[in-house]
């Protein structure tokens, strides 16, 4: 269906290729997993293939496309727009029209179809993305794992045959991300659409697809099924990291697998329970930091956060859980102190080491608390990564190179002279993280971080913020990422709707079977083993 | 919920009109107000383009509150300019006396402020401030009633990128408020060294976030699409050539020909007519090559033809002076 055949890319801005000679075939009805590490050339594949690179990014190509034996390679994107659909990171910001409907006849009116057929088809698109019940409503009025439905039917209304979507779960939280991914494979068995889509957390994805492109650090591109050896460590789920751990093979790919490999050998490991859950213990140098009582956002129309207290200790790491809109955004900011948005009106007692953050000026309030926001990339505004280095250690007036190794530690090593703008998601999360670092505030909150950051530096990032609890910060996380939180945290905070309908330890939260329950979890059935790091093989001695 | 509400509301939805009768509407009610003289036509056209906005705009007051206040500062800026720089008409009856004050500028003699307002001079100024007030609202009617989006689908092919452009303009002005707020948030987050100007941490954020919205946008557009043109026979390309050059030197030796020998002389008539004849042919040409099509287009109705009706009686009456017997 699709074909590359030796193609080259690189960004202008950059003398390295990103995407080096690969050769790529995909089958018809294919559903196609590209993964790889932070920064490298996943979201660039995708764009190749529809030809928004170079057309739109500019940069330079070599090497040629194409789909169903017809060379593409020198057409726009407008000139394949039949045959392939193309969903971007936001879809909100690639929504043309105001209304579902008119957003599902969109790309059918641009290619000049019938209007009886489009009226028809709109309906059945509608149906097959199940959003029938919307269709008479405003794009910006409903939830985000809704606003994707959208986009993907849009994608799809003029029968294209290959639907190409960048980081399509990313934004959702687990429960709507999971019914994604699931009309992602009806589309692909049912209906023979040939799907490929990036994907940071392979493990949600990795049961359904049917094979997986690795994009690697150098350029060059490798395609196998899902049982696939992710020779990067940067890239590799904790199934696969699992069953190596454990001496499974072959390695396991799905869950069921891995509890039939669990249930038969269940007697060589030992549990190693609590391993990060110990700072209760320590009570006696932990101290409370900040206290939220009774707080509620509220927006104009709407109530985001009602009544919700919680305390943060010194030497901590909580997180913040719950599904898309349920107000964790809104208790980040309002702990903050600056509340979120011109319209939201803060209430409740706020007491971080004393003080009310809301009533402090900006630089005191700065030095109070850290927030890393959910789009990192406002705080970055000068025109190269050494730049926004220097400005950050000579506004916390550290010695200088102290915002970059934090940084390196992150994300590794990244040429100083690039715009902040064309780094990675992952790597924009690390640098404002580093920079919100060298001001030590003792209290640090950050809102989804771990967006678009691949294994390893979701391992670095981990360590940091341990590293932090050590220095004895207390550290709020808002987060959809059970594998991440569950190695990291001390105190799981749920909130459904506004308010607070669950606090406890992991082992409390992620019982297995349920929303919140990691894969480690939903193998062991055992409480308190919720990551890899829970279990080790017995010595035989 | 919006979707139930959109239902019930139905017959009396903007959608009762075609997208084109409200912006005709407003065109008119514009119109009429241009050529009004007195205050009480105007106030019959404000109050008419405010109650459409009410019966048959969604949120109405939501999108007319800008318009209100723009209105209402227009009229407000017209008379204090009214009383401050009141210049001539000495005759009463006097509304208000106030002091002269004489303001020697140095050059060009002396200027008098203020000083005694009359009841003429006064009028004068509320119409004139009426007669902006009504412009706007009627623009502002049409807006409420029909997003200026919603006119794309029935430009002329030939026209479809420039007015997509022209929409999409329209709608980065909002996006840019919000970008600006969230920008000026996340710098006080990060705070900033003193080298740093206000000017780099907020100016260039917001408009690199505006651009690659905009870009966002583009590339979503193409990849749908968007700019698609058909296949044009070679004769059909060279017809749409000739006609657009025929068009623009015919417009040219008219209106040269009306600015030199008079609007009426048979010779600037003919070509400014063949002129824009040819510019017609050059859009129905033009627009041929275009694939687009619409999944709903909404076509002129007997409603339609009522509202114009409506709206040609409004602008005769003021026009024609018939309000003034």
């Amino acid at each position: 269906m699709i074909k590359l055949d030796s193609v080259t890319f690189s960004y202008s801005s950059s003398d390295s290729a990103i995407l080096k000679r690969v050769h790529l075939e995909i089958g018809k009805g294919e559903l196609v997993l590209i993964a790889g590490p932070t920064g490298s050339g996943k979201s660039t594949l995708l764009k190749v293939i529809n030809r928004l690179a170079p057309q739109f990014t500019g940069g330079n190509f070599s090497g040629s496309i194409s789909i169903d034996g017809r060379n593409i390679t020198h057409l726009q994107p407008n000139e394949i727009a039949e045959v392939v659909g193309y969903v971007g990171q936001n879809p909100v910001e690639s929504f043309v029209t105001e209304t579902v409907l008119e957003e599902l006849a969109y790309g059918m009116e641009q290619l000049g179809l019938a209007p009886d057929f489009m009226r028809v088809r709109v309906v059945e698109i509608a149906k097959l993305v199940e959003i029938e019940h919307l269709l008479d409503s405003k794009l910006e009025e409903i939830s985000g794992g809704e606003q994707q439905r959208v986009a993907i039917g849009a994608a799809l209304a003029a029968g294209q045959k290959i639907l190409l979507l960048d980081e399509p779960t990313s934004a959702l939280d687990t429960h709507i991300s999971k019914r994604t991914v699931q009309l992602l494979r009806k589309l692909a068995s049912e209906r023979e659409v040939t799907i490929l889509l990036t994907e940071h957390r392979v493990e949600r994805v990795m049961e359904l697809v049917d094979s997986i492109v690795l994009v690697h650090r150098d350029g060059s591109v490798t395609k196998g099924p899902a049982e696939i050896a992710f020779n990067d460590p940067r890239i590799e789920p904790p199934l696969i990291s699992l069953s190596r751990k454990l001496n499974w093979t072959p390695a396991a790919t799905t869950v069921s697998m891995a509890q039939n490999y669990w249930g038969s050998t269940a007697d060589k490991y030992v549990i190693k329970q609590g391993a990060n859950h110990n700072s209760s213990d320590a009570s006696g140098t932990s101290k409370t930091v900040a206290v939220a009582k009774d707080i509620s956002v509220n927006f104009k129309n709407a109530v985001a956060v009602s009544g919700v207290s919680f305390k943060l200790q010194s030497s901590q790491i909580t997180a913040l859980m719950g599904r898309n809109g349920s107000g964790k955004s809104s208790t980040l900011w309002a702990l903050q102190g600056s509340g979120w948005g011109k319209d939201a009106s803060v209430a409740g007692q706020i007491t971080i080491e004393g003080k009310d953050p809301a009533k402090l000026n900006n630089l005191d309030r700065i030095n109070l608390v850290a927030m890393v926001p959910q789009k990192a990339s406002d705080l970055l505004f000068l025109d190269s990564l050494g730049k926004e280095l220097a400005e950050s250690d000579s506004f916390s007036q550290v010695a200088s190179g102290t915002t970059s190794s934090i940084f390196a530690n992150l994300v590794g090593r990244v040429d100083p002279g690039i715009h902040p703008r064309d780094l990675s998601n992952g790597q924009q999360i690390a640098l404002v993280l580093a920079s919100q670092l060298t001001k030590n505030a003792p209290l640090v909150l950050l809102d989804e971080p771990t967006r678009g950051l691949d294994y390893t530096a979701k391992q670095e990032l981990s360590k940091s913020l341990q590293k932090l609890k050590r220095d004895g910060k207390a550290i709020l996380v808002a987060s959809h990422d059970v594998e991440f939180l569950a190695a990291l945290c001390d105190q799981i905070l749920v909130l459904e709707k506004g308010q607070l309908i669950a606090s406890g330890t992991p082992a409390e939260i992620f019982l297995p079977g349920t929303e919140f329950a990691t894969q480690v979890a939903d193998i062991t059935k055992t409480p308190g083993v919720l990551s890899i790091d829970h279990i080790e093989v017995k010595h035989e001695s | 919920m919006p979707v139930s509400e959109a239902r019930i509301r139905g017959s009396l939805s903007s959608d009762v009109l075609h997208p084109v009768t409200w912006w005709a509407l407003g065109l008119i009610f514009s119109a009429a107000a241009i050529l009004a003289e007195q205050a009480l036509p105007l106030i019959v056209l404000a109050t008419s383009t405010v109650l459409l906005s009410m019966i048959f705009g969604v949120r109405w007051l939501q999108n007319m509150r800008f318009y209100f206040i723009f209105a209402a500062l227009v009229i407000l800026t017209r008379l204090i300019f009214r009383i401050i720089f009141n210049l001539g008409d000495s005759t009463g009856p006097f509304l208000v006396i106030l002091p002269k004050l004489e303001v020697d500028l140095g050059f060009g003699g002396t200027v008098s402020l203020l000083g005694p307002l009359s009841q003429a001079s006064f009028d004068s100024a509320i119409v004139d401030g009426l007669r902006l007030g009504t412009i706007i609202l009627s623009i502002g009617m049409a807006t409420t009633l029909c997003h200026p989006r919603k006119l794309l689908k029935y430009t002329p092919g030939a026209l479809y990128e420039i007015a997509a452009a022209v929409s999409m303009a329209i709608n980065l002005a909002p996006q840019l408020v919000t970008s600006i707020h969230r920008v000026r948030q996340a710098r006080e987050l990060r705070g900033r060294s003193g080298s740093l100007s206000a000017m780099t941490s907020i100016v260039i954020p917001v408009l690199e976030d505006t651009i690659e919205a905009s870009m966002n946008l583009a590339a979503s557009m193409s990849s749908r699409g968007f700019g698609r043109t058909g296949p044009m026979r070679p004769i059909e390309l060279k017809l749409a050539r000739f006609s657009s050059l025929a068009a623009v030197s015919l417009i040219i030796i008219g209106t040269y020909a009306a600015l030199t020998v008079g609007l009426t002389n048979a010779l600037s008539i003919t070509s400014l007519v063949l002129g824009l004849a040819f510019s017609f042919l050059t859009l129905k040409l033009a627009s041929a090559k275009r694939l687009r099509t619409s999944h709903a287009i909404q076509k002129l109705q007997l409603v339609d033809a009522a509202a114009f009706a409506i709206g040609a009686l409004s602008f005769a009456s003021v026009a024609l002076g018939w309000w003034n017997q």
